[in-house]
């Protein structure tokens, strides 16, 4: 029997070379959380090393309560989170070593920018100086510096999303758990919040995030965790997750002006397993190879001479998936 | 730097203590209810007003200040404040969803509850001591005859017992906060159900309210126009004899009590913060 390490107070940081033979940053073994009746995670395993992985799910699939506790913020009903070897429960010194951006939109409101971070740092234990210090540079790494002596009930949506980051990263944590960190962004504000955290992943930290959106994921890690229903449904790279997303049925809506016709050459190709005649003017189209169809799809149209008014595909995409992969289960 | 250099000792108590009540103070007296709780408190300031044109040839000052303690501030303005500062202790944090910031610092929650605790009882001491202060000015200014050494000594007794009587409630509602979902609730049936109630039952029930061992500490309480209850326990029941030290023990015991199993509740209780 393997005697379990001893819980410390400040464990030790893992040193470059002895990687390999280091106990993983972050490890997941067999966590479930039940809210009475009600599963919250069932039975995650996981290990999740340097570098950014993103956690993707649909609205209620369990991935903030995952976070809540891989964060510590809950304890698990069953199973154990891990932080370089360490059980999170029994030692609250692992806390310095995580940073947390939780999603509710809750900052105190009272505070200014400047003074939310610095009192957030003296609670990991730095000095009124160091915490200042801290502060101004996680101020101006998440571009913020300008707003960072405004009080935050004033600042933006996009504001409130990057003092949340900014607070998640100001003690240099090793480990840090984004809850979908650019819900509500705008397009610039989302940018500049992608690349700190894109800056986080390349300085070797192991940064968790969540989102529910597949590309905004896709932009940031090619390292996935898919999550249903409480459960890791899949893990591994995007490109599998593209795959599949390619070879499960996707249905095509098309608005012409004989589909009756469309629908009858379409079916001489193989990419397409079934149609539907939904009106006069328009029919479903179901095909496993989306690519192929697309390509296939104008030239048909051209040789018959046809009017096509439009054309939408008919699932999200990562909800198809979903759905895809459950039944496949 | 290694990065074990990096990391920061883990903070001390006292120290967060300190951190968290300081912020917490700032959070309350930038809240609605400290405006509304500044008006309320500032009732016995007018009734004193009333009684410097009106009432002061029928009683004298020591008088309606000891009846002004006992039916207002004891009766009222403490649960007042207990219930708008108390009851919202980590409540508040709770339901602003601010509390994820502090559960995931490496700070022991018994100390951040101690904070939080210690900036409410500050506040609400503050308000209670500035109507207090306020009062004496009124029933004072002017009117230097009524000031004597015992005058003094009485005032500065109901000034210590009504703070007392506030830290002690406080710390009680704030377990309501931390214990319940709907603790204003609770809070309430406690407040004006069994300290107003229960603390005039003739019966050793009373020892185990807040409200009795003050008023056991009251000086002059003889003073006090008896209400109805009073008049009813005077028939029914000779009041057995509760020895000062016996109060100031229960009521420590209260204050001491009440932190601990509030940070205890605090401690080991899990907020799904959604």
């Amino acid at each position: 029997m393997t005697a379990m390490p001893e819980p410390l107070a400040t464990p030790p940081m893992p040193t470059p070379g002895a990687a390999a033979t280091q106990a993983p940053r972050l490890e997941a073994a067999g966590v479930s959380r039940w809210y009475g009746q009600v599963i919250g995670v069932q039975g995650v395993d996981c290990t999740v090393g340097p570098g950014i992985t993103g956690l993707l799910g649909l609205n209620g699939a369990g991935k903030s309560t995952l976070f809540k506790l891989l964060a510590g913020q809950l304890r698990p009903s069953k199973g154990v989170v891990r932080v370089f070897g360490h059980d999170l429960a029994k030692n609250r010194g692992l806390y310095r070593r995580i940073g947390f951006c939780p999603e509710p939109d809750a900052l105190y409101e009272f505070m200014t920018g400047r003074e939310m971070l610095v009192y957030l740092l003296r609670l990991q234990g730095f000095d009124g100086k160091e915490a200042a210090r801290r502060a101004a540079d996680a101020l101006e790494r998440c571009h913020l510096s300008d707003a960072a002596d405004r009080r935050v009930a004033g600042y933006s949506k996009g504001m409130r999303q990057k003092i949340k980051l900014a607070q998640a990263m100001a003690h240099d944590p090793d480990i840090l758990f984004l809850d979908e960190p650019f819900n509500g962004m705008d397009p610039p504000s989302r940018h500049e919040s992608m690349e700190v955290v894109r800056q986080l992943g390349r300085e070797g930290k192991v940064v968790m995030l969540s989102s529910h959106i597949l590309h905004e994921v896709e932009a940031m890690t090619s390292t996935i965790l898919l999550m249903q229903n409480g459960r890791i449904l899949a893990e591994g790279h995007i490109s599998d997750i593209r795959d599949l997303i390619e070879r499960h049925p996707h249905k095509v809506r098309i608005e012409c002006d004989r589909p009756r016709t469309l629908a009858a050459h379409l079916l001489d190709g193989d990419d397409v397993l079934g149609v539907r005649v939904e009106s006069e003017k328009s029919v479903i189209i179901e095909t496993n190879l989306p690519r192929r169809f697309f390509r296939r799809l104008p030239q048909v149209v051209l040789d018959q001479d046809l009017k096509v008014h439009s054309y939408s595909t008919l699932d999200d995409n990562l909800k198809s998936l979903f759905e895809y992969l459950v039944e496949g289960n | 730097m290694t990065p074990v250099e990096r990391a920061p000792a883990t903070m001390a108590g006292p120290a967060v203590v300190a951190l968290v009540c300081a912020a917490s103070l700032r959070e309350m007296i930038r809240r609605r209810t400290f405006v509304f709780l500044f008006l309320v408190c500032s009732i016995p300031f007018v009734l004193s007003l009333i009684w410097r044109s009106w009432g002061s040839e029928h009683l004298d000052a020591a008088s309606f200040f000891t009846n002004l303690v006992s039916s207002v501030y004891l009766q009222i303005l403490v649960y007042l404040v207990a219930l708008a500062f108390g009851v919202p202790t980590v409540h508040s944090e709770i339901q602003g969803r601010t509390i994820t910031y502090l559960f995931t610092r490496p700070v022991n929650k018994l100390w951040v509850y101690a904070g939080r605790l210690l900036a409410v009882q500050i506040t609400g001491g503050v308000l209670l001591a500035a109507s207090l202060i306020v009062c004496f000015a009124m029933l004072t200014a002017g009117n230097f005859e009524v000031v004597t050494f015992e005058f003094i000594k009485a005032y500065l007794n109901h000034v210590v017992l009504v703070l007392l009587a506030t830290v002690c409630v406080i710390g009680i509602c704030a377990i309501f906060g931390t214990a319940f979902g709907r603790p204003i609730v609770w809070a309430t049936i406690y407040c004006f159900g069994w300290e107003a109630i229960v603390s005039k039952f003739p019966s050793d029930l009373r020892l185990y309210t807040v409200n009795f061992h003050i008023r056991n500490l009251l000086f002059d309480d003889n003073d006090v126009v008896a209400g109805l209850m009073d008049f009813l326990r005077d028939m029914l029941v000779q009041d057995a004899e509760v020895s000062a030290a016996t109060s100031v023990g229960a009521l420590a015991f209260i204050l001491v009590g009440a932190a601990l199993l509030g940070g205890l509740i605090f401690g080991r209780r899990e907020y799904v913060i959604s």
